[in-house]
C-alpha cells in the first residue's frame, strides 16, 4: 500500500464546488491502523470536530450493517463505512444509530474481532446527503483518494460539471481533458485534489 | 359552520347534504373513509361494480392552520388488492373540502348510460353535470380547463386516461398549489372513480373557513408542533433532497430492491440518488425544496427541469425513482423522469406500474434498463389502452400470471415498495399484515416510547418484531385520520413535544380532551375496523404472507431470506 497514485488537481469555479461534492457518494479511500475506531477515522478527517461527528453522523454502515457505536473498531482492509445525516421514513429510523427500531433490522450489528494492532488496512468511506456538502469541501480541497473509475462515472452522469473546471494538473503539470480522460482510464485510484479557482 | 355529509349517487344522479352520524363524528382522514366503507360497501361486492363505494374526507385538522394538515383520504374496496383501501394526498382538495364543511364526500352507484360527469361542490351542495371536453385527456389537460372553466382557486380530483380505461393501477390525482397533481397513489382507486363514471370533481369553498374551539390553545399548540417538525435533522434532509436521499442508504444497506427483487444494491445508484437529483435540480434552474399543500413546513417535494431548464416534473419521490429506476436496473434521471411525468399524467401508481414493469423483463417482454422502451410502451401502449397495454397497467401480479413469471412481489396483489424484506424484516412484516396489501406507509411511525404502546416481547425475537410492527400501524392509522403528513412521524419519533401538541391541537380544534390513550385506541379501532371488512371479503390469515420467493432466495450481497413463520406472522392480530 505504499505505492502513490497520481495526483489530479481541479481548478472549478467556486460556486460549482457542491457539486463536486456529490462525487464523495462513491467513496474515498483513507489508511488506518488495524482496530481504529469509527469515531477516530472521522475526527482525523478535516472538518469532522467530535461533536460533529458525535451530533451530525446519525447513521452509519459497515459494509453494508447498521453501526450503532462510534467506537466500533475497524479490522478489516477493505471495509467499507458509509456516513450520513439522519434518514427518513420508518427505514430511516431502523437504520440510525442506536434507534429504537435496531430490533427491526435483519441482523444485529456485526461482533467484530480484533486483529493484530500493527497492521494497517484501507477503509473506503462513503459520504452522503449533508455530510458530503458540509465537509466534502475541504475534504477534496485537502486531497482524497478516489478511484479513477467512481470518477469517470460521476462525470458521466454530471456532464455539465466538466465545464465548470478551469484548469487541470496531473502530477503538477498542466494537462487537457484527453490527458485527464487517459489517467482515468489507466489508473484504479487518483489523488483527486479539487479547488475553487 | 356544522360539518355535513355529501352523498353522491350516480344511478340516479341525484345529490343530498347529510348530517354527521354521532358514529362518524370523531373520525376524519383515513379514520372516516374505513369506517364508511366498512359501514356502506358489501365486502364481497365487485369493486369496480355499483355496490362499491368512492369515499373522499379531509383530515380532522385540515383546513386549520396546523402545520402539514392538508392531507385527503380516499377510499373504497380496490379493485387490485380486494381489500379495504385508502390512500391520501396533498394538494389544495383537503383544505378546501374543510372550509366548505364537507366532512366526507361519498359516491355510489353507477350511471345507467355511458356517460361521463363531473362533480362540483361549494358550500351549498353538489352538482352532477355531463362531461364530454375533458373526456379522454391526460390529468394536466384536466386540471388546466378546470381552472378556464371556474377559477385558478378551484380544487381538483381528477383520474386520467388509467381511471377511464378502469386499469387497476389507476390512481386519484389532486391538484397541489402549483397546478400539478399529486397522488392517491395505491390500490387502484382512480378505476373506482372511473367505474362511477366520474372524470373530474371540482371544489370551491367559497368564504368557507374552519371553526376552531380554542383558537388561543390551537395556536400555541401549533407553534410548538411546527418548531418540532422544522428542527428535527430529518426535515432538513428531506428539505434539501427529497425522500430521494434514501437511495444511497438503502442501496448501502443491501435492500435495494433490483432487476426485480433479484439483487439488493444497484451498481448505477449513484446516478439516481437524491445527491445527483439535488445537483441536477439546482443545475438547471428547478426548486430543490417545495411542499405539496400550503401549510407544509417540511417541503419534501421539488420541481424538476428537463435539459433545457423546462419543468419535467414535480413530487419526485424515492418510491418511484427507486421503482422506476434500479427495479428495471434504470439509471438515467432524466428517463426516470420522463416515466414520472408520463405516469402521473395518465394518472397510474408509479410502484404499481414500475414493480410490473421490473416482472415484465423479467419475463422477457423487454431487457432490464431499457427505459426506451418503458416510455414507448406507457405512451403508445398503455395510453390507447392496447392489450398490452391493460396487462402493464393492471399490475404486477397480473404480468406474472400473463407471462408465466413467478417472481412477482406483491402482498394481497399489491406491489411491494421500495425495501427489500429479506435485508430489513420488520418492514417485511408490515407488508405481510398491512390490510391494504404490501405498503411501505401503514406502519410508518413510533407508538412505543411516547405512545406508552410498548412492547413486552424480545425486541430481537420474531413475536418482538411482529409485536412492534403492530404497533407502528397502530399508531399510523391514528395520524391518517388527522389528515397530517406521515412525515411529521420523525419529528414525534425524537420530540417529546410533538404528538402531544399534536393531541393538544385536536382538542383545541374540536373542544375535547382527548389523550394518549385515546389515539392509540382510535388506531387500533381503524385497523380491527379495516381487518374485519377483508375477513368478510374472504380474506384469511394466509393472505398476510410473503411470495414463496423471499423464503427461497437469498438477496445479495447479505444472503438473507425471509423467515417468519406463519404462525409468527399470525400473532400479529392478538390485540
Amino acid at each position: 500500500m505504499n505505492h502513490q497514485p497520481p495526483k489530479i488537481e481541479l481548478s472549478v469555479s467556486p460556486d460549482s464546488i457542491a457539486g463536486f461534492t456529490t462525487l464523495l457518494q462513491g467513496g474515498i479511500f483513507i489508511e488506518v491502523p488495524c482496530n481504529t475506531q469509527i469515531g477516530d477515522l472521522l475526527t482525523s478527517l478535516p472538518g469532522f470536530s467530535r461533536d460533529y461527528v458525535q451530533s451530525r453522523v446519525e447513521t452509519i454502515f459497515i459494509d453494508g450493517l447498521p453501526a450503532d457505536s462510534l467506537s466500533q473498531p475497524l479490522t478489516t482492509s477493505g471495509t467499507v463505512l458509509a456516513i450520513s445525516a439522519a434518514m427518513p421514513g420508518l427505514a430511516g429510523a431502523i437504520f440510525r444509530k442506536n434507534s429504537v427500531h435496531a430490533s427491526l433490522r435483519t441482523s444485529p450489528t456485526a461482533d467484530v474481532e480484533t486483529e493484530s494492532a500493527e497492521k494497517t488496512i484501507q477503509v473506503r468511506l462513503k459520504l452522503f446527503n449533508m455530510i458530503a456538502v458540509e465537509r466534502g469541501e475541504q475534504l477534496l480541497y485537502e486531497g482524497c483518494v478516489v478511484k479513477a473509475s467512481t470518477i469517470q462515472y460521476f462525470f458521466n452522469y454530471r456532464k455539465q460539471l466538466l465545464k465548470q473546471i478551469a484548469e487541470i494538473r496531473v502530477n503538477g503539470a498542466l494537462a487537457d481533458f484527453e490527458d485527464l480522460h487517459l489517467w482515468l482510464n489507466r489508473k484504479k485510484n487518483i489523488l483527486l485534489i479539487i479547488s475553487g479557482d | 359552520m356544522a360539518d355535513k355529509i355529501y352523498r353522491i349517487n350516480m344511478t340516479d344522479l341525484s345529490t343530498s347534504i347529510e348530517d354527521v352520524p354521532a358514529d362518524w363524528a370523531g373520525h376524519g382522514g383515513r379514520g372516516l373513509t374505513s369506517t364508511i366503507v366498512a359501514a356502506e360497501v358489501p365486502p364481497t361486492c365487485h369493486p369496480l361494480g355499483p355496490n362499491n363505494k368512492l369515499v373522499f374526507a379531509p383530515g380532522l385538522l385540515s383546513g386549520t392552520p396546523a402545520a402539514n394538515s392538508g392531507r385527503i383520504s380516499c377510499g373504497a374496496k380496490s379493485p387490485l388488492s380486494g381489500t379495504i383501501k385508502e390512500a391520501n394526498a396533498g394538494g389544495t382538495s383537503a383544505q378546501i373540502m374543510a372550509k366548505m364543511g364537507c366532512k366526507a364526500l361519498i359516491i355510489e352507484g353507477q350511471p345507467q348510460e355511458d356517460s361521463w360527469y363531473t362533480i362540483k361542490l361549494s358550500p351549498e351542495g353538489a352538482t352532477i353535470e355531463k362531461e364530454e371536453e375533458l373526456v379522454g385527456k391526460g390529468n394536466f389537460a384536466v386540471v388546466e380547463a378546470v381552472g378556464k372553466r371556474y377559477s385558478d382557486s378551484t380544487g381538483v380530483i381528477t383520474i386520467g386516461q388509467a381511471g377511464e380505461m378502469q386499469m387497476c393501477a389507476a390512481n386519484v390525482s389532486i391538484k397541489d398549489p402549483d397546478g400539478r397533481v399529486r397522488s392517491c397513489g395505491r390500490g387502484g382507486l382512480g378505476a373506482v372513480m372511473g367505474s362511477k363514471k366520474v372524470k373530474c370533481i371540482a371544489l370551491d369553498a367559497g368564504d368557507g373557513k374552519v371553526d376552531i374551539a380554542d383558537p388561543d390553545a390551537f395556536k400555541a399548540a401549533n407553534k410548538t408542533f411546527a418548531k418540532a417538525l422544522v428542527d428535527h435533522p430529518v426535515s432538513q434532509a428531506l428539505g434539501q433532497y427529497g425522500t430521494n436521499v434514501l437511495v444511497n442508504i438503502i442501496n448501502e444497506a443491501g435492500a435495494l430492491p433490483t432487476r426485480n427483487f433479484t439483487q439488493g444494491q444497484f451498481e448505477g445508484h449513484e446516478g439516481i440518488s437524491g445527491e445527483t437529483m439535488h445537483d441536477i435540480i439546482v443545475e438547471r434552474k428547478g426548486k430543490p425544496k417545495h411542499n405539496c399543500h400550503t401549510g407544509c413546513v417540511i417541503q419534501c417535494s421539488q420541481i424538476y427541469n428537463d435539459m433545457k431548464g423546462n419543468l419535467k416534473t414535480s413530487g419526485f419521490e424515492y418510491e418511484s425513482i427507486w421503482a422506476l429506476g434500479a427495479d428495471c436496473a434504470v439509471d438515467n434521471l432524466d428517463q426516470v423522469a420522463e416515466m414520472d411525468h408520463l405516469l402521473d399524467d395518465l394518472g397510474l401508481d408509479t410502484i404499481e406500474t414500475a414493480v410490473a414493469f421490473g416482472v415484465a423483463m423479467d419475463g422477457g417482454v423487454l431487457e432490464f434498463g431499457d427505459s426506451d422502451g418503458m416510455i414507448r410502451i406507457l405512451k403508445e401502449e398503455v395510453a390507447n389502452g392496447t392489450p398490452l397495454g391493460r396487462v402493464i397497467g393492471n399490475g404486477a401480479a397480473n404480468v406474472g400470471r400473463t407471462y408465466g413469471v413467478t417472481r412477482v412481489p406483491v402482498v394481497k396483489n399489491q406491489a411491494i415498495p421500495a425495501y427489500d424484506p429479506r435485508a430489513v424484516k420488520g418492514i417485511g412484516i408490515t407488508y405481510a399484515t398491512s390490510t391494504q396489501g404490501a405498503d411501505h406507509t401503514m406502519g410508518y411511525t413510533i407508538a412505543t416510547n411516547i405512545l406508552n404502546v410498548g412492547g413486552s416481547l424480545d425486541p430481537l425475537s420474531n413475536e418482538g418484531q411482529v409485536e412492534l410492527s403492530r404497533n407502528l400501524q397502530i399508531a399510523t392509522a391514528a395520524i391518517d385520520s388527522t389528515g397530517m403528513c406521515l412525515f411529521i412521524a420523525f419529528a414525534a419519533l425524537d420530540d417529546e413535544t410533538c404528538l402531544p401538541a399534536l393531541i393538544d391541537m385536536i382538542n383545541a380544534r374540536f373542544g375535547i380532551n382527548l389523550t394518549g390513550d385515546d389515539v392509540t385506541s382510535l388506531g387500533q379501532t381503524i385497523l380491527k375496523t379495516e381487518h374485519e371488512f377483508n375477513l368478510a371479503a374472504g380474506f384469511t390469515n394466509q393472505d398476510d404472507r410473503l411470495p414463496e420467493f423471499f423464503e427461497l432466495e437469498p438477496l445479495p450481497p447479505h444472503n438473507t431470506v425471509w423467515d417468519f413463520t406463519g404462525e409468527e406472522i399470525d400473532t400479529f392480530w392478538n390485540f
